[in-house]
């Protein structure tokens, strides 16, 4: 897979959570162009292309959308959005929060901090899943991608 | 008639006649004889009236007027024919002259008329010889009479210089005043004048009670009048009153002056004024009623020292009467170790020296000893000599136990003054002199009594202590009463200021109180540090607190987070598993794979719920107003809203607004109606009343469902986390519901309960503070 080329970053460190999640985008054509990540550092070295992803990934080419959870180990996700919205090359790429938290403080932080959305992942299993899939109609299909991330090539 | 009127209308008409010249044969010398001679009769017949008329006018006396003036008249009509006829020679006018001669005829018939009535009476008057033997005899008697008259002259000289004499006398002595039976003044000599200060102009004519002063009483005037008016003489003392308001006193004899029927018919009053008598005797009277009623004993002696007054006020002080001791020598009053004494102030007394108030005791009537005071000043008789003493006793007794009393009382004040620890208690004058200063504070702050007692502050305090006292000092001189506080070597003291004033609300003393408040001031201190620890403490406590508070709520986060992911794993991998596989499962395969479904999301909600009760108590409570029915139809709506067939019979009061944080207050509403809903599921009719009342000054909401109900006994656990009535096999439910609820009315100041019966239904109650 084109590592230059993708439509979704799932950052989910809980590779069940994750295994839901990926099947119910590909249930609905949205994983094509889907690249998993299980920790916030990976997850960074993603989107700024360093680490393992510097020879493989340009920072001109950032995701469509980050699926970022928060509770991971390492690098949380909250510290994950800190960055990239602290970041004038990435700090305009859509990034939703899921997280199994409902807690206030977190909901508040992550607005904050700029999140798109902020999804709670509920435990019933067919909401779950219409949850994803409403973010993949919504986020890939439904919204207008903003053009200047592609618009700034060299 | 015609004749008459002819007649008048020509009376003076002589053309009828010749004249009488040519009547007859008139030789010259018979006419001239004629006219001359009726000439002279006429011109004396003229004469004779105007004679007669000259007498009648110059007389005074003259009697019988009008017979002169009748004959007069008659003389002259008399006259006035003989003039006609003479005139008649040459005018003869008869008919005039007939008219004279008729007035001529009625005048003398007139005149003899008078003449007839009056002549005898003309006739009656004396002759003048008869005159002159009357007068002759009339001079002897008028000498006789003169003679008599000079005699009684002479007498009554004598007699009048006799009475001016007597009346001199008495007018020079007394006041003497006349006045008719009535009492109308009628004579008033200077004297009565002199003391009534009015004229005589203006006594005379007046009643005589002008000069009443109104002192005497009634029946003393009328026994006067009665006396008086009986004919006999009245004596007595009268107070009467001059012009000027003033009074004078007279002594009064009233003599009747009595008529022929013994009525009388005036009053001389003869009075000597007694004025100067009267005040002596009044101020003497005055005098002995002062002395009687003075509470001193007032006592005279003798040069014997024989007991010579005794007024009342000794009666009371030494118990004797007058008739006990009047007469008794002055002994019986001094016990003999006094006597020594009292011979000294005789004696001194005896030389016309005046012995000031002593202090003594002498003795009563029943032996005790009493206390006195006692002055003693000679009595001198006309001539200067000293006849005797006059003391004035006092009664002291009382004094002197006052002053005992007193005495006792200011040590008894002393002592308590003195003898509360750790105090100081001091008076102070205007001055800021030092009257009174008591209490053991004065020798531990290193002062000696004697070196401030009646000594100014300015002068025995130190400069400094001064200035820092004297701002204080004008205050309460002011007459404020205020405390300081001061520190003074290692005493802590409190002063009171107090001023004390007089009647008139002068400050005329400043009383200081200082009390030793050294160990209160040490215990204050122990508990400032106390106090300064305990909120040290108090502090660590709360940051221990809220670091135990966080922990708790990184506890719930990681509760909720990491208890929920699981549990979304298993669902969804027994979803995958039902999806993936279910060719490959049969009936009981996927029955087991619902169960661990169920089961899973029953685990869920319990965290859900658990979580949200876990918040709730950390939530802080902000209050607005509430619109009760607005948010108990949108809460029914929302519970409704799988249920749209819903059965239930709604039965909704009115619900008053009430203060309450919204979202909370709302969960209330939730599980509660939720919980009616629930348990009310199974009957045929599910009902649910929802109502409201004041309860204890609180509004308080019910609802009321006919469902399952509950065992009354079991009512306290309800409100109890994961505390149940029912199976879950029954009705579902965590057991976080009502515990909820209560830990949200509770944070809003109100309370739940209860009532409930099995198969009957329930109902809770829940109260919000205001109504």
């Amino acid at each position: 897979m084109n590592q230059n080329s993708v439509d979704v970053l799932l950052v989910e460190d809980n590779p069940d959570d994750a295994e839901l999640m990926i099947r119910e985008l590909r249930k609905n054509h949205f994983s094509n162009n889907l690249f998993h990540v299980k920790d916030g550092e990976e997850a960074l070295d993603f989107i700024f292309a360093t680490g393992k992803f510097s020879e493989v990934r340009n920072t001109l080419f950032p995701p469509k959308l980050v699926l970022l959870d928060i509770q991971m180990p390492k690098l949380n996700g909250i510290e994950v959005l800190q960055k990239i919205r602290s970041d004038e090359r990435t700090r305009k790429i859509p990034v939703v929060i899921l997280t199994s938290s409902n807690q206030d403080p977190d909901i508040r932080t992550c607005y904050n901090l700029g999140a798109n959305s902020y999804i709670v992942k509920p435990v019933d299993f067919d909401k779950f899943t219409e949850a994803i899939r409403n973010i993949g109609f919504y986020w890939l299909l439904l919204n207008m991608p903003n053009t200047e991330l592609k618009g700034d090539l060299p | 008639m015609h004749q008459i009127i002819d007649f008048f209308s020509r009376i003076f008409d002589s053309s009828d006649w010749p004249p009488r010249w040519h009547c007859g044969r008139w030789t010259e010398f018979h006419g001239w004889l004629y006219i001359i001679s009726d000439l002279l009769i006429w011109s004396a017949y003229f004469t004779i009236p105007l004679v007669i008329l000259k007498y009648v006018s110059k007389r005074q006396d003259i009697r019988f007027v009008r017979l002169y003036f009748l004959f007069a008249s008659f003389i002259l009509a008399c006259g006035s024919t003989h003039f006609l006829d003479a005139a008649a020679f040459w005018f003869p006018a008869y008919r005039l002259n007939g008219l004279m001669r008729l007035i001529t005829g009625i005048l003398s018939w007139v005149t003899v008329y008078y003449l007839i009535r009056f002549l005898p009476i003309a006739f009656s008057l004396k002759s003048q010889t008869e005159l002159e033997i009357e007068i002759e005899q009339r001079k002897i008697a008028e000498h006789k009479v003169i003679q008599l008259n000079e005699h009684l002259d002479k007498k009554i000289l004598e007699r009048t210089s006799e009475i001016s004499d007597y009346k001199y006398a008495l007018d020079e002595s007394s006041i003497v005043a006349i006045t008719d039976s009535k009492g109308v003044i009628k004579h008033v000599n200077t004297n009565f004048c002199k003391i009534s200060k009015y004229s005589r102009e203006e006594l005379i004519g007046k009643d005589h009670r002008i000069i009443n002063s109104g002192y005497h009483s009634k029946e003393f005037i009328r026994d006067l009048w009665t006396t008086i008016s009986r004919g006999k003489i009245w004596k007595g003392e009268l107070k009467n009153k001059a012009k000027d308001g003033g009074t004078y006193w007279v002594d009064t004899t009233i003599v009747p002056f009595v008529s022929a029927l013994g009525i009388p018919h005036q009053y001389i009053a003869i009075r000597s004024d007694i004025t100067n008598r009267k005040k002596a005797e009044e101020e003497q009277a005055l005098l002995a009623l002062i002395v009687n009623s003075s509470d001193d004993a007032i006592i005279s002696i003798n040069l014997e020292s024989i007991i010579t007054s005794w007024n009342r006020g000794a009666g009371v002080l030494f118990g004797y009467s007058q008739e006990e001791v009047l007469g008794k020598p002055v002994m019986v009053l001094i016990a003999s170790e006094r006597l020594e004494e009292d011979s000294r102030v005789i004696g001194r007394v005896a030389q016309g020296e005046y012995v000031k108030h002593y202090e003594t005791e002498w003795i009563d009537k029943s032996g005790t000893a009493v206390h006195i005071s006692l002055n003693a000043s000679p009595i001198r008789n006309v001539e200067g000599n000293i006849v005797g003493s006059s003391k004035i006793i006092r009664n002291i007794s009382e004094r002197k136990s006052a002053e005992a009393k007193i005495r006792q009382s200011e040590h008894l004040y002393k002592t308590i003054a003195s003898s509360i620890p750790g105090s100081l208690i001091c008076l102070l004058d205007t001055d800021y002199r030092y009257i009174l200063i008591e209490g053991d504070m004065l020798e531990n702050l290193g002062y000696r009594k004697e070196e401030l007692l009646g000594r100014k502050c300015g002068d025995v305090l130190s400069a400094n202590r001064f200035a820092d006292l004297i701002g204080d000092f004008k205050r309460v001189f002011q007459g404020e009463t205020f405390n300081t506080e001061v520190k003074i070597l290692e005493y802590d003291l409190t002063y009171r200021y107090v001023p004390l004033k007089d009647e008139k609300g002068m400050v005329y003393r400043a009383m200081i109180v200082a009390i030793d408040v050294t160990e209160l001031k040490n215990a204050q201190r122990h508990i400032n540090e106390l106090n300064v620890a305990l909120e040290q403490k108090v502090v660590r406590r709360t940051k221990e607190l809220a670091m135990v508070n966080q922990e708790l709520e990184a506890f719930t986060y990681s509760v909720s987070h990491d208890l929920r992911a699981p549990l979304r794993g298993i669902i969804g991998f027994a979803k995958m598993l039902e999806e993936d596989y279910a060719s490959k499962m049969d009936r009981e395969a996927r029955r087991i794979t619902s169960v661990i479904t169920t089961n899973t999301l029953k685990m869920g909600r319990l965290i859900d719920d658990l979580l949200a009760f876990s918040r709730m108590g950390r939530q802080d409570i902000v209050k607005s107003k509430i619109d009760t029915e607005a948010l108990v139809k949108d809460v029914i709506s929302e519970l409704l809203h799988h249920d749209p067939n819903s059965r239930i019979e709604w039965d909704i009061q009115d619900l008053p607004s009430i203060d309450g944080s919204i979202d909370i207050i709302r969960q209330v509403w939730t599980n509660l109606i939720s919980n009616a809903i629930k348990y009310s599921g199974k009957k045929e009719q599910p009902r649910i009343e929802i109502g409201s009342f004041v309860h204890d000054g609180q509004r308080v909401f019910s609802i009321k469902d006919n469902g399952a109900g509950f065992d009354n006994k079991y009512k306290n656990k309800l409100f109890k986390v994961f505390q149940r009535l029912h199976r879950a096999d029954e009705f579902e439910g965590s057991g976080v519901g009502l515990a909820l609820v209560t830990k949200i009315i509770s944070k809003h100041g109100g309370k739940v309960w209860a009532e409930g019966e099995v198969g009957i239904g329930a109902c809770f109650y829940f109260s919000l503070p205001g109504s």
